[in-house]
């Protein structure tokens, strides 16, 4: 079962690679962003997100 | 959408009222999740879906009238001490994006998805839930106006769901004005606004440095101040005649 969370715990659990990821996707579909390849997503990624990899 | 938001669908039949909506959606929907302590997702869009798909955009005050009135019953009469709005107008991305990561998250409050552009349904609620004594939080979009455009255009050749120049000026100048008021009048602090600012991102980098640890914007009303929509000048430039129906590129 997904552990619950409260509105305080809401902005930390918003800081991950999924949000960060369907925000790429959304953009990129919307030519707001250009496309990049998944490789260069993942290093991107890992470069502003790797506390929330580990 | 990397998941499908809660609510499922039902067979087609569209309800004839406002009432036909809440009632059935309400029993069909939100009150296994009333009673189950999941999120209560409540959202126009979400209840089109359910209805098979009722996108016309003549029945979309239906949808609008009938979340709202479910959201002010919610407020008033479940047990659920935490409302967040998902704000901002239509195709920003307000429900693929914060709305899916709260989803995603375990949050277990009220989340009422709406373009937040009417300024006195706007404050009933808040006042309704600051006398209910529900903690209240606001996720807004900040949308580049052309990129929200093409959205919204895409997705109409994709699903079928038509967002006519009116709704769309309606819904991004009004969720502008109706925080930016809400904040000058005091209903809302800005330590209970989160607003992400889409508008200036041009590179992957840009958009994944918007997520991280002060993506938000600090100060919300500082933001909206700046921003000076002309809604004639919106409504000529975003005309749908001026973008292809199938790839949303721009032709005029």
């Amino acid at each position: 079962m997904q552990k619950k969370i409260s509105i305080k715990q809401l902005d930390s659990a918003l800081n991950n690679r999924e949000f960060a990821k369907n925000l790429l996707t959304l953009l990129q579909d919307i030519g707001q962003i250009p496309r990049i390849s998944e490789d260069d997503e993942e290093k991107l990624l890992d470069k502003y997100l790797v506390s929330a990899k580990q | 959408m990397s998941k499908k938001l809660p609510g499922g669908s039902e067979s087609p039949g569209f309800p004839e009222t406002v009432e036909d909506i809440k009632r059935r959606y309400y029993e069909r929907v939100l009150l296994a999740k009333v009673t189950s302590g999941d999120l209560i997702f409540v959202s126009g869009d979400e209840m089109k879906n359910f209805f098979g798909g009722d996108y016309a955009p003549e029945r979309s005050d239906l949808y609008a009238i009938a979340s709202y009135q479910t959201i002010e019953k919610l407020i008033g009469e479940s047990s659920r001490k935490e409302l967040v709005f998902l704000a901002g107008g239509p195709g920003a991305g307000k429900t693929e994006i914060v709305g899916q990561g709260i989803v995603d998250s375990g949050y277990s409050g009220i989340l009422y998805d709406t373009t937040f552009s009417h300024l006195d349904g706007v404050k009933h609620l808040i006042n309704m839930a600051r006398q209910n004594e529900l903690e209240v939080r606001i996720y807004g979009i900040l949308a580049n106006l052309e990129r929200a455009r093409v959205h919204t255009i895409i997705r109409e050749h994709k699903i079928g769901r038509e967002v006519p120049v009116e709704a769309f000026v309606r819904g991004h100048v009004g969720f502008v004005e109706t925080l930016r008021t809400v904040l000058q009048d005091g209903d809302l602090a800005e330590s209970e606004v989160r607003l992400l600012d889409l508008r200036m991102v041009r590179t992957a980098e840009e958009a994944i440095q918007k997520v991280v640890a002060l993506g938000w914007e600090s100060d919300p009303l500082v933001v909206l101040e700046g921003v000076d929509y002309n809604r004639n000048e919106i409504k000529g430039k975003y005309a749908k005649e001026n973008f292809d129906k199938t790839t949303g590129q721009r032709i005029k």
